[in-house]
């Protein structure tokens, strides 16, 4: 049963990191689009 | 007057300089213990509630303040709140600069572990117990480098916001997830390392229900994520007109559990797969843990000397770079009040070497301290609280949150109503257990050895510095030069 467990941790805590880095960087290219034009 | 020139160069400098003021020693040597004394697994569900509850808003209100006013903690609760406020801000900045003093002594262990993995000491055979009694009561050895760790910040927070505090946090901090990543290679693929994954991710999910899992979750958050410690605030000084609040808050938070749950992964199998007695070494304290047990598992270890100097720098790289936002807090403050950077950085720097001289002496000084304004700064949350119903919840949101956020989450920023709960719930439990170690005499203000310390002891210091910053309300209010924009 604990590998399944770990799996969800990791998963919750990696994946929400990783949810954060992706959305920061989809913001950055709005920005940088929008002070583009 | 005071300027505002100085700014950080991308919003990823203000993001890893956040998760390098998150991420400090504690998540290497504190987390991997409370999380497996504590249900494991389930104690990672219930510590991302707690920092839901307790740090992303108190980081959130933080970050407002340092948006809103572009001035230090003083200068901050003065603007914000109104000039009879900025004893608040005192107190606040007072208790997060109290820890860098002992902190930067902290720092000196790791960096005097570093020399030692480098120089071959830790090598099989060695006494650890012995090495560390050793340096523990050396107080030569201490201050040299205590001394020597706050060189290096001075130097760092001399060179100002960009090629200082951003450029150290982009190199430090990918390399301490780089350097954590290597250690969890190397534990997980150590003879037996399983037996430390399955102690960590058996589910035990009775621990969800209990009460002190939560209470060690929340506190655990509370100190990790360093929300109330008004250092995210001095960041947010810097930081764009444009600047995110509620994703750079939110992601600081999950880095810093990331980094955690690495230090877990490669601080518990490690134990498992060397240790004869690995309960003993997971109740050892987070000295016992770090300077004795994995330094002795080091010492046995295929690799250990690599494995000993990569922990070892990933330490000194977690707690310099929390003690950075630290003294930069204090710098900031001096700048308020309209000193040029190189001299409040060089006059924070003397002074912080000087007030830890006496933690670097005597160990029980530094864990006096530790006691003191380690449970004190969980009191700077509420001023954060007090301060975000005055000025109107809702009215902060629409005003400085909204605009530039690039998630829609009001919720987490409302969340902030709560916090007296948290607060209380987690104080009271302090309070009670200290009482139930000494009762009869909890209430004595001096300590009543060298290593026992009492609630009064705590309530006493905590008072002195109240009564004194309260008095000088009017000083600091002088003080604080008008902010020019």
């Amino acid at each position: 049963m604990w590998p399944v467990m770990m799996v969800v941790v990791l998963a919750l805590v990696f994946g929400g990191f990783g949810w954060c880095i992706k959305k920061s960087m989809e913001a950055e290219e709005r920005r940088a689009f929008k002070r583009s034009k | 007057m005071s300027s505002n020139k100085e700014q950080w160069g991308s919003r990823w400098g203000l993001i890893l300089s956040a998760i390098g003021m998150a991420v400090g020693t504690g998540n290497i040597w504190r987390f991997p213990r409370i999380s497996s004394a504590n249900g494991g697994g389930s104690f990672v569900f219930v510590y991302i509630g707690a920092f839901i509850l307790w740090a992303i808003p108190l980081l959130m209100a933080e970050a407002v303040w340092g948006k809103a006013t572009r001035r230090g903690v003083v200068g901050a609760f003065k603007e914000f709140l109104g000039e009879k406020y900025t004893w608040m801000g005192g107190l606040v900045g007072w208790i997060s600069y109290a820890i860098a003093c002992y902190y930067a002594v902290v720092m000196g262990y790791c960096v005097r572990y570093f020399v030692f993995a480098i120089t071959g000491v830790i090598k099989p055979g060695v006494d650890t117990e012995a090495l560390w009694n050793s340096f523990i009561n050396s107080s030569s050895q201490m201050m040299t480098f205590h001394i020597v760790s706050m060189i290096i910040a001075t130097v760092i927070i001399l060179r100002g916001v960009n090629k200082g505090l951003e450029l150290a946090n982009k190199i430090m901090i990918p390399a301490l997830f780089v350097m954590l990543i290597v250690l969890v290679i190397r534990a997980i693929t150590l003879p037996g390392a399983v037996k430390g994954l399955e102690f960590l991710f058996t589910p035990k999910l009775e621990y969800i229900l209990k009460g002190k899992t939560w209470l060690e979750a929340f506190t655990q958050a509370a100190w990790s994520t360093g929300a109330g410690w008004a250092l995210l605030l001095t960041y947010y000084v810097y930081a764009k007109e444009d600047e995110d609040i509620t994703l750079n808050c939110t992601m600081t938070c999950f880095a810093d559990t990331t980094a955690a749950l690495l230090a877990a992964l490669a601080v518990i199998p490690t134990i498992f797969a060397l240790s004869p007695d690995p309960m003993k070494a997971v109740g050892s304290g987070n000295n016992g843990l770090a300077f004795i047990h994995l330094t002795k598992l080091f010492s046995e270890m295929p690799g250990g000397m690599l494995a000993a100097m990569i922990f070892f720098l990933a330490l000194i790289f977690a707690a310099l770079s929390s003690l950075l936002s630290m003294l930069e807090l204090a710098t900031r403050v001096l700048i308020d009040a309209g000193w040029e950077r190189a001299k409040a950085a060089l006059a924070v720097g003397v002074v912080t070497t000087i007030l830890g001289l006496p933690s670097s002496y005597r160990a029980y000084i530094l864990e006096n301290q530790d006691w003191v304004w380690g449970v004190g700064l969980l009191l700077s949350g509420m001023f954060f609280w007090y301060g975000a119903i005055k000025k109107g919840v809702d009215k902060l949101y629409e005003q400085y949150i909204k605009p530039s956020s690039d998630i829609d989450a009001p919720w987490l920023w409302k969340l902030i109503y709560f916090f007296p709960i948290w607060f209380f719930l987690i104080v009271g439990w302090w309070m009670y257990q200290a009482i139930t170690w000494y009762p009869g005499e909890w209430w004595k203000p001096f300590p009543l050895d060298k290593y026992t310390y009492t609630v009064g002891t705590m309530l006493f210091q905590w008072a002195i510095a109240f009564v004194v910053i309260y008095l000088l309300n009017d000083v600091l209010n002088r003080w604080v030069k008008p902010v020019k924009r």
